[in-house]
């Protein structure tokens, strides 16, 4: 497992990223993360569905319902255009910190420039 | 549904339940719980799928959503945001004041069903509302003192200190003349300095109307700019700027002039100076300790004794106004080392030493207590003003301490309720917020009360404290709405969390003895509101004792039926006015009702303004020499012969001024602090010494014993009295008490036709002495009728705890009927149990009560010892009092027919 703390931080970019490669309902979602991570990011239903939740408030998802088998429907997430923008300034954000991790951690890149 | 069969596991049913479970909860809508029995169906499908069995998937499933109970404040956070997105706003604000009505509505039941309960605690929360926003607005009103400048922040008063041979001397709250422009001169953080000198009483003249004036105050042009006394008519640059110009208030405009215009006419003082109104400026307000109907224009640029290289005449009360920002700590000691550095020849031929103290003009009402301070005698005490606000803060806890007390006893009788609404789906939150609703609600209906209550007490509660009271005013709406919710959360809280937490199955069980903690509470502050009730009591007994005591005390002066009539401001010059006088007292003495007449410059009651320094002159056998012992500074009265048979002061050794020796004026008269002072080992010792008094060779002829001048609170002072037959301060007439007012009449005729153009003003001694204790008589008072609403408060509390415990023990004490205990013997079980807490609370009492009132004390010279009785007596008081509510119970539980109480069981 990563640390808390980590996990936090990408938790809303992550599942804007997944989001952004299609529509998808929150037990997909914690399913793929979960793989994608070799396990080591598990979201609880509890923490992710308040999460999309907020998203549809803040408009950056839109969300509908499918109906098929037993049981209530599917709630279906997809990005809106609002919410591919704040993707792409979390993109931004997150190669930011990563360029600058990568250049204090490579082996011959001068500090200096 | 038809019969289920509990040992399989069904997937549906156990979702249902599932569902069920959280369906109550508000923040999970109905589209969240969707989306989570999807997600739980999905997760339980995958782990069938992985080949586990049903009932293990569904339990792992279950367990994988995480904690809900937890999840609920994340579904809330994003709660208000979904209403908003689906505009049910509106909705939900409705649906929430349908609850709280609803709470309201049970609260309204509530008390309908036990009045009395209600009664007690409304009744109590009242009081103690009413009783601590008196106090608070009492309190404000001291604190408020001079924060009506605006400059408020930057004014300080410049204090002084005279130190003789490394002893303080002097203390004064008015300075040197030449402090305020040496400061101004030499330190740029000090941008403005104003002088003020109290002018001695004065006879004002304008036409024919005169009147003798006590609050006239020379000051320099700059105080109009520095203090916020804005001018009505005039401009306040200039008003002051020209020698002999005035700024007189509204009211003594309106006393001189009627609706005339004063601006540009002339005043008389004492008939010689003439002065010219250049200003009228509103009223002084009463929270000024600055008080004044004239100003008038110092000299400016004086130079000389009142001027600015003048280092000794103390009596030029000096403010300064600091640069913003300045530090008057840094700058007081700055100052400090300058003045040494400047002043130190002087020092040097003057054996003294002189400091100066800053103080922000904010705290002088209550902090400074300085000799010659400007509102002397209506100076407040910071420190009584902090045992007000104590006072006022407890009555009010006693009153939460009521609530919380009566409701956690009454709980037992809503644990039912609690378990059916708790079975019915109600949670946690649903009940504290009824729960704090009630309180709420009481807190409120108290408030409304307690403002009726302290509406109608506020006449009262002038008298009782002396002062005007500025009451009801809306900017205390604030105090009062805090007042209500931290009452309403104090007294609600603990209620709240007690019974929420409450168990259902306990509490339908009708739970009685689950909360044993309760009644440790409940007992803990029983005995605190008594602790607090004793303590408030033995202080009312301490208060009124001392008092008693100083009025008792032998003041050394007999001030009964002393008529006392201000000297003549104007008269001929000082040979015509001895005849004169002369004249009067025989006239006077012709009055068959005026038994005795002297004259002074200062008599009982007043503070003596006068003072200079004394040394023993001659050398004495024991070696003691002119220059060993130093000046010493003593106050001054000069007298007539009359003086100390008139007061009855005894002689001690020698003899009295007398008209028969011709050289009495170069005489004294020491009273025997003053001998002291001096080094004489006894009253006859000093008989025949000479002293150097004032530069002058003088002989002590006479000792008198020391006498309360100023006042019984305060130590007596060393005095030197000078023979002075013709003081001009003060004439005394000893008079007949049987027409007291037919001799008041005769003197004021006789004096008008003496001292023609002088006003008649008059006082009793006796009356204006006992003046004195006015502030402590009304802390006294206050003191007590605090106490008494305290007991009470407390007592309502009791009434209704003994009532709930004898409801409690009805069966108990039934049971003990027919098993053949007899009336009495309940009783008195049933009271002891309550009369433990009153010992109890009699023990924490004393220690505290003691070291509170000791300090107290300490601000008499003259003080009594606390001894055991007042303790037993406040003991004894409060343990009758609380009798009366608990017997009441107790007797009316053990008169009960044991029948009716055991019919139930």
């Amino acid at each position: 497992m990563l640390p808390k703390p980590l996990v936090a931080a990408s938790f809303e970019p992550l599942v804007l990223a997944l989001l952004g490669r299609g529509e998808t309902y929150g037990y997909e979602i914690i399913q793929r993360i979960q793989e994608l991570s070799d396990g080591r990011i598990v979201y609880s239903a509890n923490r992710l569905y308040p999460l999309l939740h907020d998203l549809e408030n803040r408009n950056l998802v839109s969300a509908t319902w499918h109906h098929d088998g037993p049981g209530p429907g599917r709630k279906y997430y997809r990005l809106t255009k609002k919410g591919a923008q704040a993707m792409a300034q979390a993109k931004r954000d997150w190669l930011d910190v990563h360029g600058l991790l990568a250049r204090l951690w490579g082996p011959d890149v001068s500090l200096a420039t | 549904m038809s019969e289920q069969d509990y040992s399989r596991f069904d997937l549906e049913t156990a979702i249902a339940t599932w569902r069920q479970f959280h369906a109550h909860r508000r923040v999970f809508r109905k589209e969240d719980l969707d989306e989570l029995e999807r997600h739980l169906r999905d997760h339980t499908a995958h782990l069938v799928a992985r080949r586990l069995g049903e009932q293990a998937a569904f339990r792992e499933a279950v367990q994988r959503l995480g904690d809900l109970d937890g999840g609920e404040a994340e579904y809330g956070k994003v709660y208000w945001g979904k209403l908003r997105r689906r505009r049910e706003i509106t909705a939900e604000l409705t649906w929430r004041i349908t609850l709280l009505t609803s709470y309201f509505t049970i609260a309204l039941r509530n008390y309908k069903r036990q009045k009395l309960y209600a009664f007690i605690n409304v009744f109590g929360l009242a009081l103690g509302m009413a009783a601590f926003w008196l106090i608070l607005q009492q309190v404000t009103y001291e604190w408020s003192y001079d924060a009506f400048h605006v400059d408020k922040a930057s004014l300080y008063r410049v204090h002084y200190r005279q130190y003789k041979e490394g002893v303080l001397e002097i203390d004064n709250a008015a300075a040197v003349p030449a402090v305020g422009p040496a400061m101004k001169d030499n330190f740029p953080q000090v941008v403005e300095y104003a002088r003020l000198v109290a002018f001695h009483p004065v006879v004002v003249a304008s036409g024919t109307r005169r009147y003798r004036e006590e609050k006239i105050r020379g000051v320099d042009p700059s105080f109009l700019r520095m203090f916020t006394f804005p001018l009505l008519k005039g401009d306040a640059a200039t008003a002051l700027a020209a020698p002999n110009t005035a700024v007189i208030t509204e009211t003594t405009a309106l006393k001189y002039f009627g609706t005339g215009d004063p601006i540009g006419k002339v005043i008389v003082l004492d008939g010689t100076r003439e002065v010219e109104i250049r200003g009228i400026c509103g009223d002084v307000p009463p929270t000024s300790h600055l008080t004044f109907d004239f100003l008038i224009s110092l000299d400016q640029h004086k130079r000389g004794k009142g001027g600015d290289d003048d280092w000794y005449s103390y009596d030029f009360y000096t403010y300064i106004q600091l640069a913003p920002g300045a530090d008057p700590t840094a700058l007081q000691d700055a100052f400090n080392s300058w003045v040494a550095r400047e002043r130190n020849a002087g020092w040097e031929q003057e054996r003294l030493r002189q400091t100066f103290d800053l103080e922000p003009i904010t705290r002088l009402h209550l902090y400074s207590h300085r000799m010659q301070e400007l509102e002397s005698g209506a100076q407040g005490d910071g420190r009584t003003v902090y045992f007000l606000l104590v006072i006022g803060v407890l009555v009010l806890t006693i009153s939460w301490a009521n609530y919380i007390n009566l409701t956690t006893a009454r709980s037992t009788g809503r644990a039912k309720e609690i378990g059916v609404r708790k079975v019915l789906g109600a949670h946690g939150a649903q009940l504290k917020g009824q729960f704090l609703m009630e309180a709420a609600l009481l807190n409120g209906i108290a408030a409304a009360i307690g403002v009726g209550l302290a509406w109608a007490a506020a006449p009262w509660f002038e008298r009782l404290t002396g002062h005007p009271l500025h009451t009801l005013q809306p900017s205390y709406g604030g105090v009062w709405l805090g007042t209500i919710l931290v009452g309403a959360l104090l007294s609600g809280s603990y209620p709240a969390l007690v019974l929420a937490r409450l168990k259902p199955v306990t509490a339908l069980q009708g739970y009685t003895r689950s909360i044993t903690g309760g009644i440790r509470l409940r007992s803990s502050l029983v005995t605190f509101q008594f602790v607090i009730s004793m303590i408030l009591i033995a202080g009312t007994f301490i208060v009124y004792r001392q008092l008693a005591h100083l009025r008792a005390k032998d003041l050394g002066v007999q001030l009964e039926h002393m008529l006392i009539v201000s000297g003549p401001g104007i008269s001929g010059v000082d040979s015509v006015y001895t005849h004169t006088l002369q004249a009067f007292k025989t006239e006077l003495l012709k009055l068959g009702a005026v038994r005795q007449v002297t004259v002074s410059s200062s008599v009982p009651g007043r503070e003596i303004h006068w003072m200079n320094t004394i040394t023993r002159a001659s050398t004495h056998p024991s070696g003691v020499e002119r220059g060993q012992l130093g000046d010493k500074a003593i106050f001054i009265v000069g007298v007539d012969p009359d003086y100390v048979p008139a007061y009855a002061i005894e002689l001690l050794a020698g003899r009295n001024f007398s008209e028969a020796f011709r050289l009495d004026q170069d005489a004294l008269l020491l009273n025997r602090a003053a001998t002291r002072l001096l080094g004489y080992t006894s009253p006859q010792e000093a008989i025949g010494q000479r002293v150097d008094f004032r530069g002058n060779d003088r002989v002590v002829i006479g000792v008198v014993d020391d006498y309360n001048h100023v006042s019984p609170k305060t130590a007596v002072d060393p005095v030197v009295f000078t023979y002075q037959p013709a003081a001009r301060g003060y004439f005394s007439a000893k008079v007949d008490p049987s027409d007291v007012h037919q001799t008041v009449e005769q003197v004021k005729r006789l004096y008008l036709s003496f001292f023609p153009g002088n006003p008649f003003d008059y006082y009793f001694l006796d009356e204006a002495f006992n003046h004195q204790y006015q502030a402590d008589l009304h802390f006294g008072r206050f003191f007590g009728a605090f106490a008494g609403l305290a007991i009470l408060v407390a007592c309502l509390g009791l009434f209704g705890l003994a009532a709930f415990a004898a409801e409690q023990r009805t069966k108990e004490i039934g049971i003990r009927k027919v098993l053949g205990a007899s009336t009495s013997s309940i009783v008195g079980l049933f009271s002891t149990d309550f009369l433990k807490l009153v010992g109890l609370a009699f023990l924490v009492a004393v220690p505290l009560a003691y070291f509170a009132m000791q300090r107290w004390l300490e601000g008499f010279a003259y003080r009594i010892e606390i001894g055991p009785g007042v303790f037993l007596l406040t003991g004894t008081l409060v343990l009758l009092i609380a009798l009366i509510p608990v017997s009441y119970q107790a007797i009316r539980a053990a008169l009960a027919d044991p029948v009716k109480s055991l019919r139930y069981e």
